[in-house]
């Protein structure tokens, strides 16, 4: 069994989420900055009529320097977990890959990372963004 | 195309607060002693300047009457139904803001009325 994962650099760091949670891959898009919004939900960006959270998964990971609103990145992953849809901005994104198998290793070290697979001779940690939402709307449960 | 709604939008330092006209009862300026900014300081904004131009917006909540100073420029804007954004669920804790505008180059935060006042109140 295989599992498919999309390659997404954010600052100089590869990490792998999962293709099942992929909607859309876009170019940079400008968010809005909403006062009072947790550290790494800061602002939204308009997608489909409607308004989804920025999910700074760079900052909530610590591998990459805070978004900061005017300052698009090059890509903009939309991503849904359940009904949730939220937008990820990143650097680069590559295709999806088909991987045998999430192994343990030095990558698990990253924040909410539960593997890491190899892709082109990259080592890169598995992210599950439902854990990453988890961290930021329920941080005891993560703790816990 | 949906009917538009009218929004009083409070404009200050490159922000646009936005706040459902058919929910304020009147606009007027405030007395020196009266001047404010308190909501938008909590959302981030800068603190009064000397000499600021300050209003006051009536509106009605359900423990009655209020009045919430906010400085700026005070204008009205129709804006399509379609345009408003509701924020997500995962972003409830944004309070008082409750939706977006994304149209134009500036968007608007939509304010929730009365969890506007309620922050207003918390900053007295």
């Amino acid at each position: 069994m295989t599992i498919d994962v999309m390659p997404v650099q954010l600052s100089k760091v590869w990490v792998a989420i999962g293709a099942m949670h992929v909607q859309e891959v876009r170019g940079p898009l400008p968010w809005v900055a909403l006062p009072g919004a947790p550290a790494h939900l800061p602002g939204v960006v308009p997608w489909r009529g409607r308004a989804i959270a920025v999910l700074d998964l760079g900052g909530l990971l610590g591998v990459a320097p805070p978004v900061q609103a005017g300052e698009p990145r090059p890509r903009t992953l939309i991503a849904q977990v359940d009904a949730t849809a939220f937008a990820i901005p990143a650097d680069t994104v590559r295709e999806v890959h088909a991987v045998a198998e999430v192994q343990e290793g030095h990558a698990t070290q990253v924040r909410l990372a539960h593997g890491q697979v190899v892709i082109g001779g990259q080592v890169m940690p598995v992210v599950d963004l439902a854990h990453a939402i988890a961290a930021i709307t329920r941080p005891e449960a993560e703790a816990g | 195309m949906t009917a538009p709604v009218d929004l009083l939008i409070v404009e200050r330092g490159g922000v646009r607060l936005g706040v459902p006209a058919g929910r304020v009862a009147a606009v007027a300026d405030l007395p020196p002693d009266e001047r404010g900014a308190g909501l938008q300081q909590r959302l981030g904004q800068p603190p009064l300047a000397d000499g600021e131009r300050c209003f006051g917006l009536w509106v009605e909540v359900p423990g009655g009457p209020a009045v919430v100073p906010v400085a700026g420029r005070v204008s009205v804007a129709a804006v399509p139904a379609a345009d408003i954004a509701p924020l997500p669920a995962l972003l409830a804790c944004a309070a008082p803001v409750a939706a977006v505008v994304f149209s134009g180059e500036a968007p608007v935060l939509v304010l929730d009325v009365d969890a506007m006042v309620a922050h207003a109140r918390a900053g007295q």
